[in-house]
């Protein structure tokens, strides 16, 4: 029994409560309150790498009624993912001081970002499925609040959208526990994965194999499920945005994938061809899409879509190798695809447009936004030595030593076409010439840039110092599920 | 049980056709509204069946409902407010966003 996890839940709900309740007084308690707790957060993660490095587990039982209680527990996965939280949140945050002054109301943006932080904690955290889903429900409708924050014609479209499409997966996740439960007798990870080790798959497993395929799937924006995901975050407010594509999908839909498809259910040939296809799939046509796309956010939010692509693709192969370039993967598209949106919401705020065919020549006007873009942009395209250039490398080398030639292919042929894309978008925005009436455009505030440089500079480190992250952090998550840990 | 199943099933795919056929915005929200209450009673009859007391279906279907009904009101406010600012609730006429 240890009180840390539950830290990770009370720093954001306590933060949000006294934003609620002081903003009426103290106009500026949300940007103190919320830069402040998500300082804490990423503190509380970094400090707990070494110990789950050493192999230690923390666990935290909220009652302790066996099915009924609520129990939190970190392991190697648990803190990859809080860890990457944290940091997208503190730069976000930190993003969030200026660029919300132009909407009202600002300190119930904070009151929302606060409790879909808590949510996607709550979620990384849960040991068992009703606290994951409690989890998902909490970060879901703050985060459908979110996208909505506009109150304008086209942020409105895009939350109704983006309601209506995570209530069905939701539910679809919430019937595949009920059928799991029904059969297995307990809704723990680790005693569902005991209980399940032996027997076969029985059709109502199945069942509830498919409809967590079908939930996780529509919160990860997965290929066939993908509709909502371009509106939502390319419409949300910036900092949202950041937040959405860099953690929020990857938290709410793929971790839940993870936790059911490698801790629950054991990984069979079948499953790993399906997690395959679906990663391809998404990672081609995705980038295909993003390709034809000339609104910045728009063309980044398929690009989502495509790169987690990558990850569940790694997943898939279910090799160890393949898993922890997945793992990776994840990592460090929550970083640079994080700073790519807090760039072309700098440039939007500066601008005052997202189209591409209106900018252009910007570096010359906005150093600092235009050096870091260049950076996530490598980065995400996979050039040496940024991050991204790693992970992509170590899953395609998993793919052909698994003996995958086609998807390993698919996966280099994904990754030229994103350099496309983003040669396109480097092009527009940043080089070129610089129209008449961009002459006056000034960089973005200092909190964005620090915020910009923060992330850039994480993009920068981990491709220098990958060996030690991968041995650090990566792989004690990779222990974790393929349950050697511990 | 069976028949539970089949109530559940029909109730789910009578919300769906609502969510994929229906152009009204309202229309909608009762077929998101549909499934969420079939899931409701899918949790509750099971934790019958099992008759056993623990109470965690039970549990559940409360927080389903509870759930169901903080995404429902959501989803009226949004609706409400894009009825003022496009004028109609037809989803077909709502369509800003695309490509």
């Amino acid at each position: 029994m240890s009180v840390l996890p539950l830290l990770f839940v009370v720093i954001p709900v306590a933060a949000a409560a006294i934003i609620a309740i002081l903003y009426r007084v103290w106009e500026r308690s949300g940007d103190i309150f919320t830069n402040i707790a998500n300082l804490a957060l990423l503190v509380l993660s970094l400090a707990l790498v070494g110990p789950i490095w050493r192999g230690e587990t923390f666990s935290y039982n909220l009652g302790d009624v066996s099915p009924l209680g609520i129990h939190f527990t970190i392991d190697g996965l648990s803190l990859l993912m809080l860890a990457t939280v944290s940091i997208i949140c503190l730069a976000a945050s930190l993003y969030s001081v200026n660029y919300m002054e132009r909407y009202t109301a600002k300190p119930r943006y904070y009151v929302l970002l606060m409790l879909m932080i808590a949510g996607m904690n709550i979620v990384a955290l849960g040991a068992d499925l009703v606290n994951l889903y409690i989890g998902i429900e909490i970060a879901a409708l703050a985060c459908y609040a979110l996208v909505a924050f506009g109150v304008e014609h086209e942020y409105l479209e895009a939350s109704f959208k983006y309601q209506i499409m995570g209530t069905v997966g939701t539910l679809c996740i919430l019937s595949g526990m009920a059928f799991l439960y029904r059969t297995a007798g307990s809704l723990n990870m680790a005693e569902l994965h005991g209980i399940l080790l032996g027997q076969g798959l029985s059709p109502m497993l199945l069942f509830s194999g498919i409809l967590f395929l079908a939930g996780f799937g529509l919160k990860a924006a997965y290929m066939p499920f993908h509709a909502w995901l371009p509106d939502a975050h390319s419409t949300a407010p910036t900092p949202v945005s950041a937040i959405l594509s860099g953690v929020f999908i990857k938290v709410i839909g793929l971790y839940g994938m993870i936790r059911v498809f490698f801790c629950i259910f054991e990984i069979t040939p079948t499953t790993s061809w399906i997690l395959m296809v679906v990663g391809a799939i998404s990672l081609l046509v995705a980038v295909l899409l993003a390709l034809g796309q000339w609104d910045s956010k728009r063309l980044l939010a398929y690009h989502s879509i495509s790169q987690m692509g990558y990850v569940l693709l790694g997943l898939g192969i279910a090799t160890p190798l393949g898993i922890l370039g997945g793992l990776f993967h994840l990592v460090n598209h929550a970083l640079f695809k994080g700073l790519l949106f807090l760039d072309a919401g700098s440039v939007e705020m500066q601008t005052g447009t997202r189209q591409l065919k209106e900018l252009g020549g910007l570096n010359q006007r906005m150093p600092v936004t235009g050096t870091t873009c260049a950076i996530a942009s490598l980065s995400i395209s996979g050039f040496p030595p940024f991050n991204g250039f790693w992970s992509k490398l170590i899953i395609i080398i998993a793919a052909i030593q698994a003996g995958y030639l086609g998807f390993a292919i698919v996966a280099a042929l994904g990754s030229i076409l994103t350099m496309a894309s983003f040669l396109k978008l480097e092009r527009y925005i940043f080089f070129g010439s610089l129209p008449e009436k961009w002459q006056k455009v000034k960089e973005a505030p200092v909190l964005m840039c620090v915020s910009m440089i923060l992330l850039a500079a994480a993009c920068l480190g981990i491709g220098l110092a990958f060996p030690w992250i991968i041995d650090g952090f990566i792989q004690p998550a990779v222990n974790a599920v393929m349950m050697l840990g511990a | 049980m069976t028949a539970v199943y089949v109530i559940c099933a029909i109730l789910f795919i009578v919300g769906i056709y609502g969510v994929v056929v229906k152009k009204n915005l309202i229309k909608i929200i009762i077929g998101i509204s549909l499934m969420v209450q079939s899931v409701a009673v899918l949790l509750l009859s099971l934790g019958y069946a099992e008759g056993v007391g623990e109470g965690l279906f039970q549990t559940i279907g409360l927080i389903t409902m509870i759930g169901g009904l903080g995404v429902m009101s959501l989803m009226i406010i949004t609706a409400i407010r894009l009825y003022e600012k496009y004028g109609t609730f037809d989803v077909s006429e709502i369509r800003r966003l695309r490509g």
